[in-house]
């Protein structure tokens, strides 16, 4: 058996080399976006888990606050409440160690001396001796980095270098080493550590603290004690167990890595397809060889197993080739999935690839299900192949597997189900249902592609007949005749256009309401912001400079925007406080419903706050509900005035006045950004030159206009989902491949009609005509499918999954140019395609062919 | 497919609008530098050891100018001189005693608060967790019926008033433990429900000024002293915490407080420490200051409390000292003396010390980072040809290779 299968598989595989490696790749892809993905995010996990571990030590329970902290003089509430046994302060930055470095680093400023009950620091003994270690305690711009960091940029101690923290420009000498052991091994060494007090007075934190870490006493109950301290505590100060923000940032990665698995998912789903066709096609090849075993009394089970095997092979191979992908593909996704946490929650690094076994087998095992799946059907075909059916080579019409109207009814049946799905409610925060919705709605549409084929090639017939003559008539006619072989070819073509389009809209749409919206709210003249942004940092504009822009020639008004990151409940959000009074005049906010100034006066006058629809559809309320917003002076219940449209962050943002924000907060002189209003006379770029002519050598800022700064956002946008349209090309190509394939097949089959043909006087021209109008029709018919499926899939990301995973409303549109591009494209395509299969066709003698009968 | 809208939306749309010009920069692919040929000796110390033990060293030239001296002529007055003295460098209050409860079980304690400037307090920082003083405390319980013996200690920069040492009215403290003045009791509280204290102690003689016109000599040269009182006999009632347990107790105690600028010699290695409070209402304290070669400085001394609350200074000639054995630590490996023979011939006084408990070592992690023996021992013996009865403490420093403390 073994034999057999080497001769009669592998050297079929060899023969047909590109086609198979063909096949390879398609399963490879999805393999390889599986693994890869999934790779990805758990050494992401990994290293996050390590970093926020080695981070945590001991620490039991964390009181933390937001924003700008809270004030230390809690520490000493916190530290001689009841149960607790150890306390801590700590601040903690994110901050750039400046160029030549240009690396990022998580600062640490905290207390040595109550912090050794939580972490071991190591520190490294230097020529420098002890003078080094004290010199960092009580000196101020000290820092200590570890060894490793140090080494890396020949840093040592005594030497000087530059921090970078929002708008400054921070100087510091290194006085002292750090093994890389216990917190400082957190983002692979990338640790500063500074005294607090240091800490505190370099970056203008004085009296403030970020967190306190907590050790309780034995016998106590961690609960009780977190119930009793958060009494204690003002209402924006939270206690929370070190675990929870572990929690966090896992839900946040599982939602991150979910969505690309979905992907990774689709990638199969072509790949079946395409080992459907591949198959098909080796069955077809050889029937000839299949009914001569069979003749020699190869039992059906072996032809079956013969078959199935070849599948597999080639799914096997794929699966190989795709972790190996998948692997690199990881390393790349990696860093996307580090940055993005990085951004979204804590600073990390993340470099070590951490293999996962269960998600290797996993993927492979994809693979070959795909491989089975794809090949089963062609290879019971085979297996039923009469011996007798076979000699008489292509004779006979194969009929679909199921009658037409089952195949459909199976369709609709899915359709439905994927109706239903669309409508249900997301799992966890997850449009897992959604996804299931559009796989549904893939595969239903692929078994509607038989009967569609029918009813389009029906609609179409008179029209060919009359235009082509005999050739599309007969085109026409061989395509609704060989459906079991051409709406496999139309569905994989179907399925890639669907996905084309449907993706095409969303981003269409989506660019569109940017545009819109940037338009609407980017209204100053002027944008001023810190150099350095990162996440969870307090990045601020230097307040002098800001206090003094009133005095520039040419100003008209500003608009000074704090943003704080707060915490409603458990959901993240932002709050901009700014000068609605400024934006009322001169600018505006897009409202899901009501006037912008009308809002935006009650807001100022009243005390009410706007939030976007991210929040409001987070935490289930709408205009007029009140919000609960924590403040250090309790929870205070604020009505809330307006929803508006934000596209700029996946949380929740809350937008306030600066008088009612200093009705609960103490005054804030933290201004993350500015808006700039010039007078009409005066001209933006002369302001920002005099701007920049104030600034201080310690001071890094941003000047960006209006215009550039609406440039840079769609640039941002465009640069983001340009990877989705190279994938998409990867699956046209594979779908266009698929339709060689068919046509090949195709004609293989229909030999001996084409033989009948020419001998009764069809010229070569004629047949090639007639190949390449089925080729056209193919693509055609793919085409009509796919734009109808495409549009109903991007309703669904755009009002199901998008709206369940961001709550973003994005304005549908559909773009007609768009369409006409994808036409001529997918036409273009198939008629390439169908060129090869045409000179297949005719270079055959017609008593070649003939003799055999 | 839409994953990838969700990936990058997330990530590029996420710090979009306002932070569109964030500049991450390009990263740099990082080449490990050798390092240049010098051998790096690594050490894993913490950051205490060097803070305890080390800097004093390094920085006491630096500073040496900003702390008083302690020099002949200082004049005590009390209460006040109970009180911080932050003008010195250094600075403790040492309490130890032996309490009984009602059923006549026996229990020593000692508790330390120290005071130690890395630098003068006046140089101006905005924050208030500046570093400029340590404050440590030192809190042990020896049970002598169990032949138990636990320490714990504490630290911290004082920030916050988390811990500190008033100047006006006597009161030095590390998070809740604290020792103050109220009326002429001394206040003390340490420790939780599994070793406490909450003690008054009451001093039954006036303050014993040691060492010769107001300074305690400890090396010879101007400055290399301390001011140095003690408390010799204290009538201590409270409450002992042991084990979930808590015990009425009395007893006696002995008060020790000492202020100065300057640390041992480079000759010295450490110390031994004597204090003796016999039944007949005489108190004796001794300290030996050794060499490293082993022989006793010659400012090491004494005194002799009379009765009546007279003093008598006994300069190292008028006393001897005798070791009779050994103990080794298993914690440490250090070997300590254990067991004494003090001889004072003018005084026809001879006392054999014997430790209560043999291990009563601290070996402190956290705070001071030294290895270091203070225990309660029972003293026997003759004083002018009568029987005496007593207890003691006796404190040892210096018998770990490295240890240079302050004073």
């Amino acid at each position: 058996m073994i034999r057999l299968w080497r001769w009669f598989c592998l050297r079929h595989l060899w023969s047909y080399k590109g086609r198979a490696l063909l096949c390879l790749l398609g399963v490879a892809l999805g393999v390889a976006v599986f693994v890869g993905i999934k790779t990805a995010a758990s050494s992401a996990m990994i290293s996050f888990r390590d970093t926020v571990n080695s981070l945590t030590g001991t620490t039991q329970l964390q009181v933390t606050g937001q924003g700008n902290g809270f004030p230390e003089e809690l520490y000493a509430t916190v530290a001689s409440s009841d149960g607790v046994l150890a306390a801590t302060p700590v601040l903690e930055f994110n901050v750039i160690a400046a160029a030549p470095i240009d690396e990022p680093l998580l600062m640490l400023g905290i207390d040595v001396f109550s912090d050794q009950e939580f972490r071991q620091y190591q520190f490294v003994e230097s020529r420098q001796g002890a003078d080094g270690i004290l010199s960092f305690l009580t000196e101020p711009g000290a820092i200590a980095l570890t060894e490793k960091f140090a080494q890396r940029h020949g840093l040592e101690v005594e030497d000087r270098l530059e921090i970078l923290s929002g708008s400054r420009r921070l100087p510091f000498t290194l006085r002292a080493l750090l093994k890389l052991k216990g917190p400082a091994r957190a983002l692979e060494g990338n640790v500063a550590l500074v005294d607090i007090a240091t800490a505190q007075e370099v970056f203008d934190r004085v009296g403030r603290l970020d967190r306190i870490d907590l050790l309780l006493e034995e016998n106590v109950s961690l609960k009780d004690v977190s119930e009793q301290l958060q009494k204690l505590l003002p209402a924006d100060v939270q206690v929370e167990t070190s675990g929870k923000r572990l929690g966090r940032i896992r839900e946040m990665v599982n939602a991150y890595h979910l969505n690309l698995l979905a992907l990774s998912l689709i990638a199969l789903f072509v790949g079946i397809f395409l080992i459907y066709n591949a198959v098909s096609f080796a069955v077809s090849k050889r029937r000839y060889e299949i009914a001569m075993l069979r003749v020699l009394g190869t039992q059906r089970h072996q032809i079956l197993g013969l078959f199935l095997a070849e599948a597999l092979i080639v799914g096997l191979l794929g699966a190989v080739v795709g972790v190996g992908m998948g692997l690199v593909m990881a390393k790349l996704a990696l860093k996307a999935m580090a940055q993005t946490i990085s951004e979204l929650y804590l600073l990390v690094r993340a470099e070590t690839l951490t293999l996962s076994p269960l998600s290797i087998l996993f993927g492979a095992g994809a693979a070959l299900a795909v491989a089975l799946l794809g090949g089963l059907f062609p290879s019971l075909e085979a297996s039923r192949t009469l011996p007798r059916e076979a000699l008489y080579r292509g004779t006979l019409e194969r009929r679909l597997h199921m009658g037409l109207g089952r195949i459909s009814l199976v369709g609709a049946v899915i359709l439905g189900l994927g109706y239903f799905c669309s409508q249900q409610q997301p799992v966890n925060g997850l449009p897992l249902f959604g996804f299931i919705a559009a796989f549904l709605i893939l595969a239903g549409f692929s078994f509607l592609t038989p009967a569609s084929v029918v009813l389009v090639n029906r609609a179409l017939a008179p029209g060919l007949a009359s235009i082509f003559k005999i050739e599309g008539k007969m085109a026409s006619r061989y395509l609704g005749r060989s459906l079991n072989r051409s709406a496999v070819a139309i569905a994989a073509l179907m399925t890639a256009l669907a996905m084309l389009i449907s993706i095409s809209i969303m981003i269409l749409s989506f660019r569109q309401t940017v545009v819109v919206w940037t338009e609407q709210i980017i209204a100053a003249d002027l944008y001023i912001s810190p150099a350095v942004r990162l996440t969870g940092q307090r990045a601020s504009l230097p307040p002098d400079l800001v206090e003094a822009l009133p005095d520039l020639p040419g100003f008209l008004a500003m608009e000074r925007l704090s943003e704080i990151p707060i915490r409603i409940g458990d959901v993240p959000a932002l709050l901009d406080v700014t000068d609605l009074e400024v934006k009322e005049r001169l600018s505006r906010i897009m409202y899901r419903r009501g006037s912008s100034s009308e809002i935006l006066r009650r807001c100022r006058e009243r005390g009410q706050v706007s939030i976007s629809e991210v929040l409001a559809n987070r935490l289930n309320l709408g205009e007029g509900d009140r919000l609960n917003l924590p403040t250090p002076k309790g929870l205070q219940s604020l009505v809330i005035a307006g929803v508006f449209y934000d596209y700029r962050t996946e949380g929740g943002m809350v937008i306030m006045d600066r008088s009612t924000y200093l009705h609960y907060w103490p005054e804030e002189r933290r201004y993350s950004s500015v808006g700039l209003y010039v007078k009409p006379e005066a001209d933006p770029e002369k302001v920002r030159a005099l701007i920049r002519q104030r600034l201080k050598e310690s001071q890094e800022v941003f000047i960006t206009s209006n215009r550039e700064l609406r440039r840079e956002i769609l640039r941002i946008f465009d640069q983001t989902f340009s990877i989705t349209y190279a994938l998409q090309v990867i699956a046209i190509v594979v779908a266009v491949f698929g339709i060689v394939n068919t046509l090949i097949l195709l004609v293989t089959e229909r030999e001996r009609d084409i033989g009948v043909l020419k001998a009764v006087g069809a010229t070569n021209k004629q047949v090639q005509r007639m190949t390449l109008l089925e080729a056209g029709l193919m693509g055609l018919i793919s085409f009509v499918l796919g734009s109808v499926n495409g549009v109903i899939l991007s309703l669904l990301l755009i009002f199901v999954i998008n709206k369940q995973s961001f709550g973003w409303t994005i304005q549908f549109s559909v773009p007609g140019v768009m369409f006409g591009k994808t036409l001529i494209l997918v036409l273009a395509c198939a008629l390439i395609a169908g060129i090869f299969p045409a000179r297949a066709a005719v270079s055959k003698r017609v008593s070649e062919v003939m003799s055999l009968e | 497919m839409r994953l990838l809208l969700k990936v990058m939306s997330s990530f590029s749309l996420c710090c979009l609008l306002l932070a569109a010009c964030c500049s991450l920069g390009k990263r740099k692919k990082f080449l490990l530098q050798e390092l240049r040929g010098q051998c790096k000796i690594v050490f894993l110390l913490t950051i205490l050891l060097l803070v305890f033990v080390i800097i004093p060293l390094a920085q006491s030239q630096e500073h040496e100018h900003a702390f008083r001296r302690a020099l002949p002529g200082y004049v005590f007055r009390f209460p006040a001189d109970h009180a911080a003295h932050p003008e010195f460098r250094t600075e403790w209050w040492y309490y130890t005693g032996h309490l009984s409860t009602v059923k006549g079980r026996n229990f020593g304690f000692q508790l330390t608060f120290f005071r130690h400037a890395l630098r003068p307090a006046s140089i101006q920082s905005q924050s208030r967790w500046a570093l400029h003083t340590l404050y440590f405390a030192h809190f042990a319980i020896t049970d002598e019926k169990e032949d138990n013996y636990r320490f714990q200690e504490k630290v911290s920069r004082g920030a916050l008033d988390v811990a500190g040492a008033d100047l006006s009215v006597y009161r030095s403290w590390v998070d809740d433990w604290e020792v103050s003045l109220q009326g002429n009791e001394h206040k003390l509280k340490a420790g939780k429900e599994d070793m406490g204290i909450d003690l008054a102690l009451v001093p039954i003689k006036s303050p014993v000024i040691h060492g010769e016109n107001g300074v305690s000599q400890k090396a010879v040269g101007e400055g290399y002293a301390s001011h140095y009182y003690s408390l010799t006999r204290m009538q201590a009632q409270g409450k002992l915490y042991w084990q979930g347990r808590s015990y009425e107790v009395e007893g006696l105690a002995w008060m020790d407080h000492e202020f100065g600028s300057n640390q041992l010699r480079d000759y010295q290695v450490g110390w031994d420490w004597f204090s003796v409070q016999l039944h007949n209402q005489i108190e004796l304290m001794f300290y030996i200051i050794r060499h490293k070669d082993g022989k006793p400085d010659p400012t090491s001394s004494g005194t002799f409390v009379y009765p009546d609350g007279r003093t008598e200074h006994l300069p190292l000639e008028t006393f001897g000292i005798e070791v009779l054995g050994f103990w080794k630590s298993q914690k440490s490996d250090i070997t300590y003396p254990s067991g004494w023979l003090i001889r004072v011939p003018s005084k026809q006084l001879d006392l054999r010390l014997m430790p209560t408990v043999k291990d009563q070592e601290l070996t402190t992690r956290k705070s001071t980072l030294v290895n270091y023996w203070e225990g309660s021992v029972r003293v026997k013996g003759k004083v002018e040809g009568k029987d005496v009865e007593g207890r003691g403490y006796v404190e040892l420093t210096g018998y770990d290779a490295q240890f240079r403390p302050d004073i």
